[in-house]
């Protein structure tokens, strides 16, 4: 006897309430990213493609702020200057930090390690303003820095450590330092300490172990660490105003000028090639992860 | 011929905790040599001694005649496969086994060789590009394998590789094992809980409580004479029942329980009146079997345990409050007795062991 036919089984509908609680999760975040980033960008780009002429506001379609901008060498020098001081300051956070990262692993004491990671982030508790004055002082000619290169180590002019582009990589770098320090940290803690084991047993010294398996596999972290620092220094706004003396001109002090002289098409083009700066970035480390891929 | 390992007198301690007290022996040439024991008892402790991973705070580790004293992980001639493998997930199955032959800088065509050999032993000359994550929990098992043979060692140390496998896979893995350390020779020691994967593949086991060794024998040894209450009941099913030792000798012991009185054999002095007899589940006899047997009684059954090839019964001793477990073999033919019945239960005198109460465990 040939049993009847039946209906292919399809997935029951979960319930409209159900269904609705991850959206209401999102709807605060979402709104606030509207009205705070969504909207103003379009704002934004609506400037950047108007030209600014004799202190007026010229509202029609034009790409001459974008054609200025990019064919000026003025503005090249600011992009290349802005991109070397982020530069300069990621390569320093990553040589000073990593080293830090692996101490504040391999240390065994909880006490130790506590404090440790206290000090790594004290620079983010401190404000910006406070901290750079802080380093003015101490990086002046007539500063102790100077005073120990001088009378100690025999220098015999004081070094320029200040109001030129070492300041402000000098205070970008210990600001920023946690963050290059964390990241990196979180991948050694995630890292099977049998893994090390492993390498030594094989017959790997503590160099090989650490080229080979240590440093491969916190790399991630290394990077994730690199791309923050790297985008916060592109945007870094106090630390070059204050401790480069006018003499560090990068695109947040060229669009605080830009909007200082309202000329609002100018602040926003310098405001997208600072975005674009920043997702290139993101690109390029995005591609970097993909080799040290497990 | 010298021993591949050889411990004298070592203890370890963690802060307050002595993990291994004062332990002493040695593991011959080729053999399957296994610390069994449950967790902390210290054979972990004693495997990293041997790898180098952990020092001995008293005593000396000897690696093939040579005092360890001063030679680090690194330098020694044993290699480890460890418990969750620590296969390293960013190189391919082929790197992973090689990273031990390009750390001793052997030329690329010898690594390329023994690598494939290697990867041939342990049946994975297919998979050599894939990386760890691509790999079923048996695989990566195998090329942890690969990965520390293929460096050739004096000794290889294994801590519980099966631990992480399903029961089939282990089953295989274990046979699979000793097949390859006939084929390769080399010495084998190895580190489990597990009392059936220690019987099923050495040639010599320790069993190890509380950081001493209570037992070093041939897999048979300690299953049929256990030299302590804690081997007795750690391996196998034993019942242990409390008696009263009525007369003792340096060999067997004359013993009452209710009721019943018999003779069992001892392997360490007896001392005091109570004592405890461990019985194997399976060397009871049950029904028509158990008249033939030395120590015979009868015996109320309470509960009926069917596990296919066997059926377990839970018993109670006629006129004493005595339980005891029995395992018999499940032919198919005879129907099991039900809850209730009343049958003849038995065992051969040397089936059983006697242990004094005040015997210290380890």
């Amino acid at each position: 006897m040939a049993e009847p036919a039946k209906a292919p089984v399809k997935p029951a509908k979960e319930p409209l309430r159900r269904r609705a609680v991850p959206w209401l999760l999102i709807a605060p975040a979402f709104l606030v990213m509207a009205y705070a980033f969504v909207l103003p960008m379009l704002v934004f780009f609506r400037y950047s493609v108007y030209t600014f002429e004799r202190g007026k506001l010229i509202d029609e379609f034009s790409l001459a702020t974008y054609a200025e901008f990019l064919t000026d060498p003025y503005f090249h020098t600011i992009i290349f200057d802005t991109v070397r001081m982020a530069a300069i300051t990621t390569v320093c956070s990553a040589l000073i930090g990593y080293p830090l990262a692996y101490a504040l692993w391999r240390v065994n004491s909880p006490s130790l390690k506590r404090w440790l990671g206290l000090i790594i982030f004290s620079p983010i508790l401190v404000s910006v303003v406070v901290r750079s004055y802080g380093w003015t002082v101490l990086l002046a000619d007539q500063g102790p820095i100077n005073w120990f290169l001088q009378t100690v180590l025999v220098f015999p002019e004081p070094i320029k450590l200040v109001f030129n582009l070492t300041g402000v990589v000098i205070s970008l770098t210990h600001v920023f330092l946690p963050f290059v320090v964390f990241p990196i940290f979180s991948t050694m803690t995630r890292l099977d300490p049998t893994l090390r084991e492993a390498a030594m047993d094989l017959g790997a010294g503590w160099w090989t172990t650490f080229r080979r398996v240590t440093f491969p596999l916190t790399l991630p972290g290394l990077v994730a660490g690199m791309q923050i620092c790297f985008t916060l220094a592109l945007g870094a706004f106090v630390t070059p105003s204050l401790l480069g003396g006018g003499r560090v001109l990068v695109l947040p002090l060229q669009i605080y000028t830009a909007t200082a002289d309202i000329n609002w098409p100018l602040a926003a083009v310098g405001g997208i090639v600072l975005l674009a700066l920043a997702m290139v970035t993101v690109l390029i480390s995005n591609r970097l992860l993909r080799y040290s891929e497990v | 011929m010298t021993p591949d390992v050889e411990f004298r007198s070592v203890s370890k301690v963690f802060g307050d905790f002595l993990a291994v007290d004062d332990i002493s022996f040695s593991v011959p040439q080729g053999s399957f040599f296994s610390l069994l024991g449950p967790s902390g008892c210290g054979k972990t402790t004693t495997l990293r001694m041997t790898s180098g991973f952990e020092w001995p705070d008293r005593g000396e580790v000897l690696i093939a005649g040579r005092d360890m004293q001063n030679v680090p992980a690194y330098a020694r001639s044993t290699n480890m496969v460890f418990q969750r493998w620590a296969l390293f997930p960013h190189m391919t199955v082929a790197q992973n086994v090689a990273f031990g032959l390009e750390v001793d800088r052997r030329p690329r065509a010898e690594i390329n060789k023994r690598v494939g050999e290697a990867l041939e032993l342990v049946g994975l000359s297919e998979f050599s590009t894939r990386k760890p994550r691509q790999l079923s929990g048996g695989q990566m098992q195998r090329v942890a394998l690969a990965r520390a043979l293929v460096k050739q060692p004096k000794v290889l140390l294994l801590d519980e590789p099966l631990g992480a496998l399903d029961l089939k896979l282990r089953m295989q893995m274990q046979l699979e094992l000793k097949r390859i350390q006939r084929e390769v020779g080399t010495t084998f020691m190895y580190v489990t809980h597990d009392q059936s994967e220690a019987l099923t593949m050495s040639d010599r086991i320790a069993v190890m409580n509380k950081g001493r060794i209570d037992q070093l024998d041939t897999p048979q040894a300690i299953y049929d004479r256990p030299a302590t209450r804690f081997v007795a009941s750690f391996i196998g099913n034993a019942n242990l029942i409390p008696v009263e030792i009525l007369e003792s000798s340096d060999t067997d012991a004359k013993v009452s329980a209710g009721g019943l009185q018999f003779n069992v054999p001892i392997t360490q002095r007896l001392t005091g009146n109570g004592g405890i007899v461990s019985l194997r589940f399976e060397r009871i006899r049950i029904g028509p079997d158990a008249k033939k047997q030395q120590v015979k009684a009868d015996a109320t059954v309470r509960d009926v345990i069917f596990s296919g090839s066997s059926i377990t019964y839970v018993m109670k001793l006629a006129g004493g409050d005595i339980d005891l477990t029995v395992e018999a073999p499940h032919d198919g033919t005879s129907s099991p007795y039900s809850v209730g019945e009343t049958v003849a239960v038995g065992w051969d005198g040397s089936a059983a062991t006697a242990f004094s109460d005040e015997q210290n465990d380890g």
